[in-house]
């Protein structure tokens, strides 16, 4: 069976103004084979969460540069509880101090790449997830 | 509530979900248009088409809203180019709609071509039906920006509007005899900028040349200028497409478009189907395989192949014919 495109939303939260790595990571993202919907700057959780839905993406990728990550991640995961769309897979990638990672994860944000990460690294996560992820739901 | 049922209320993950199904052409899906079909026909497609950078998402933005003021419910389908090489896509034209973001009646869904080459993608055509079904009012499809021959949308949307801007006087000359005969609506987008109304009284010229439509069709598309800066024309492209779709309905033209989009979407699935159903049995049954290897060995030649399919296909319709006439006897 012909390998299935990834929709992948690349997203952009709060007030944060840079979106060099969010428009770098898409570019690679789509260059690897994937759908990348990027939803622009300043956007609201309701928003993002209400994008992801419409979509029907794979899974969510959320860039932060402004280090407001632990404010924000917990509302676009509460956002997403309440729209029964939990079960969608989010990633964080921007610049999150070490220490934060294992907060981000006990949020059930599925994988952190901060500043310094290869892109090749999170193409591959992303493949692996997704395709875990294909299984268990399309076989249900 | 099945997946028809809920698609029917609205429910906006079973619409997404569909689509996703008939983008990726899931068996299951073909199961759901056949429920699905008796119920479209009630949504005005529109279409906007135009070349790269002209404002087509944010016009889109700011028509739906102004649809959604005159209270129409309203689903946009918007279409980027699939990269050829990757076969990935980048879909930024929702980061255009943002300010139509949280309204529970507009339903905005970003498509990759996925290889058609016709400004849309295979998918487009179902999509806009599920959209439909969903009772929403008004579809309104963006296609990928286009140059002279991507004319797909003509055979799709009831409406629709060419968006250019100030600064493409020489390219509208080269647009003459492609995708300016398909507009119904005119549009000179980025009106702020300079040298809008000399792009207006431009496309006046080309449309001078142009002369009547084919057949009975006597309407002239309206030039209207726009700018999504002050929302200068916005307005008027509303009235525009609202009366184009009165016009196209009071001279009897909806039945005809409607019966020509089908017919080429059946022609479409029909050719599709043909030839996933030759290439199977080719797999399976000895005898064709042979058949077909006679074409490659230059023993039997494409056409009369191709003949011989044709004349099997006609004999067997010939023969129910006869078989019913003599049943009724």
């Amino acid at each position: 069976m012909r390998d299935e495109n990834i929709r992948i939303l690349v997203a952009k939260i709060g007030l944060d103004g840079h979106d060099r790595g969010g428009l770098i990571i898409a570019q690679a993202l789509k260059n690897a084979g994937m759908e990348v919907i990027y939803t622009g700057l300043k956007n609201t959780s309701e928003n993002v969460v209400e994008m992801a839905i419409q979509e029907d993406v794979d899974i969510i990728g959320i860039s932060i540069l402004s280090g407001a990550h632990l404010v924000l991640m917990p509302i676009l995961m509460d956002e997403l509880k309440k729209n029964n769309a939990d079960d969608i897979p989010v990633i964080v990638g921007g610049v999150i101090p070490p220490g934060d990672i294992p907060k981000l994860k006990a949020m059930n944000v599925r994988e952190v790449f901060p500043a310094g990460s290869q892109v090749v690294e999170a193409v591959a996560f992303i493949r692996r997830l997704v395709q875990e992820r294909r299984k268990s739901t399309r076989a249900s | 509530m099945n997946l028809f049922e809920k698609i029917k209320a609205g429910d906006i993950c079973s619409i997404a979900r569909l689509i996703s199904k008939v983008e990726r052409r899931d068996p299951e899906v073909i199961k759901a248009i056949k429920e699905i079909y008796p119920h479209c026909g009630n949504a005005h497609l529109i279409g906007i088409t135009g070349p790269p950078g002209v404002g087509k998402s944010c016009l889109v933005s700011e028509l739906a809203g102004k649809f959604r003021e005159k209270n129409r419910t309203v689903g946009i389908l918007a279409v980027d180019p699939s990269s050829p090489f990757s076969g990935g896509a980048l879909l930024g034209d929702r980061a255009r709609m943002i300010e139509l973001a949280g309204d529970k009646d507009v339903f905005i869904r970003s498509l990759a071509s996925r290889g058609a080459s016709g400004g849309l993608s295979a998918a487009v055509s179902d999509a806009a039906d599920i959209l439909d079904m969903s009772g929403k009012d008004l579809v309104l499809i963006e296609t990928v920006g286009v140059g002279q021959g991507e004319v797909d949308i003509a055979r799709l949307a009831h409406t629709v509007l060419l968006v250019l801007m100030p600064g493409y006087g020489d390219a509208l000359q080269a647009m003459k005899a492609g995708i300016m005969e398909i507009a119904d609506i005119l549009i000179v987008n980025k009106a702020d900028l300079s040298g809008a109304d000399e792009a207006v009284a431009e496309l006046s010229t080309v449309q001078g040349f142009q002369g009547m439509r084919e057949g009975q069709d006597k309407w002239v598309a309206p030039i209207i200028k726009s700018s999504t800066l002050d929302g200068e024309g916005i307005e008027d492209i509303a009235g525009a497409v609202l009366k184009h779709f009165e016009y196209v309905k009071e001279q009897g033209f909806l039945r005809k478009k409607n019966r020509d989009r089908r017919t080429n979407q059946f022609l479409d699935i029909f050719t599709q189907q043909i030839r996933d159903e030759f290439m199977r049995l080719v797999k399976v049954d000895a005898g064709i395989q042979r058949w077909v290897d006679k074409i490659g060995d230059l023993e039997l030649d494409p056409y009369s192949a191709s003949e011989q399919v044709i004349e099997l296909l006609r004999n067997a319709r010939e023969q129910e014919r006869d078989s019913r006439k003599r049943t009724r006897k």
